[in-house]
């Protein structure tokens, strides 16, 4: 196997990526925030079965 | 017309520019494709490289001049031959445009005026000794089909200095594009990822999240 290309291309920033793809700075945004939603988003199944384990746990202790 | 808050759109990198940060995909557009489909988008933009497909060309010109122009345009291509089987729907026929298109870039690299450099990539290992032997002596990528192996043939295949990523990089972004598919979609209206918008809208989240991994 040969050994990796090196890449000796420039790196433009994420507006000079959208102009040249004629993503507008107003959608820029609105993907910026899309990714803010999806980094806030809570983890929910996992979290609503561990609640439902300590609801049933509790409750069996109540009934002795 | 123009939307105002658009800026002049970026020179397009002009066919013969060595600094292009350009990678031409050479991808089957296809349903069973979609999950690699992200994942060259996610490994190529987590090398801060610029992915480009015949998908977002548009216009009146003639498809092959249109094609050769964006090769052209860039420094790089890659190009998956894992789609070699016939089509479902009559008539059976293989597809032959992503062999041509990898042959256009053979050519370009050895007859055209600036460097550009080509990558094969396949899902099954030899089968391009059957498929295109004349490809024999060419180190083809194996990336058994799945987004995993597909990062991990691409730290194979580049490497950059000065911000070199990872394959749980890659993964990272990957992931992102994957959970915000349905929203992209949604707002474009589109059916499939295959079209000039949604591949727009995915480079740019791509890079996003790219840039926030730093």
């Amino acid at each position: 196997m040969r050994r990796p290309v090196q890449i000796d291309a420039p790196i433009l920033s994420v507006d000079q990526v959208a102009r040249m793809k004629g993503v507008s700075p107003k959608r820029v945004k609105e993907l910026a925030k899309l990714l803010q939603d999806l980094k806030n988003r809570k983890p929910a199944r996992r979290h609503d079965a561990t609640r439902v384990r300590t609801s049933a746990a509790r409750n069996r202790t109540r009934g002795r | 017309m123009t939307p105002p808050e658009l800026e002049p759109p970026l020179r397009e990198t002009a066919p013969g520019d060595a600094d292009s940060p350009g990678v031409f995909l050479n991808l089957p557009y296809d349903d069973a494709f979609q999950d690699l489909y992200l994942a060259y988008i996610a490994g190529v933009c987590a090398f801060s490289l610029v992915p480009k497909a015949t998908l977002e060309i548009p216009g009146s010109e003639r498809r092959l001049d249109r094609i050769l122009g964006l090769m052209q345009s860039c420094r790089y291509s890659f190009h998956d031959l894992s789609r070699v089987q016939l089509a479902a729907s009559p008539p059976l026929t293989p597809r032959f445009n992503m062999p041509f298109e990898l042959g256009m870039a053979v050519g370009w690299a050895r007859w055209g005026t600036s460097p550009h450099t080509w990558f094969v990539f396949e899902s099954q290992k030899w089968r391009t000794l059957k498929s295109l032997s004349d490809l024999g002596g060419t180190d083809v990528y194996i990336h058994d089909g799945t987004p995993a192996g597909l990062f991990r043939e691409l730290c194979n295949a580049l490497v950059r200095t000065g911000r070199q990523t990872t394959v749980q990089k890659m993964e990272s972004i990957y992931v992102v594009l994957k959970q915000a598919l349905p929203a992209i979609l949604h707002r474009a209206g589109a059916p499939t990822p295959f079209a000039a918008r949604v591949f727009a809208d995915l480079v740019v989240l791509a890079r996003l999240v790219s840039d926030d991994l730093l």
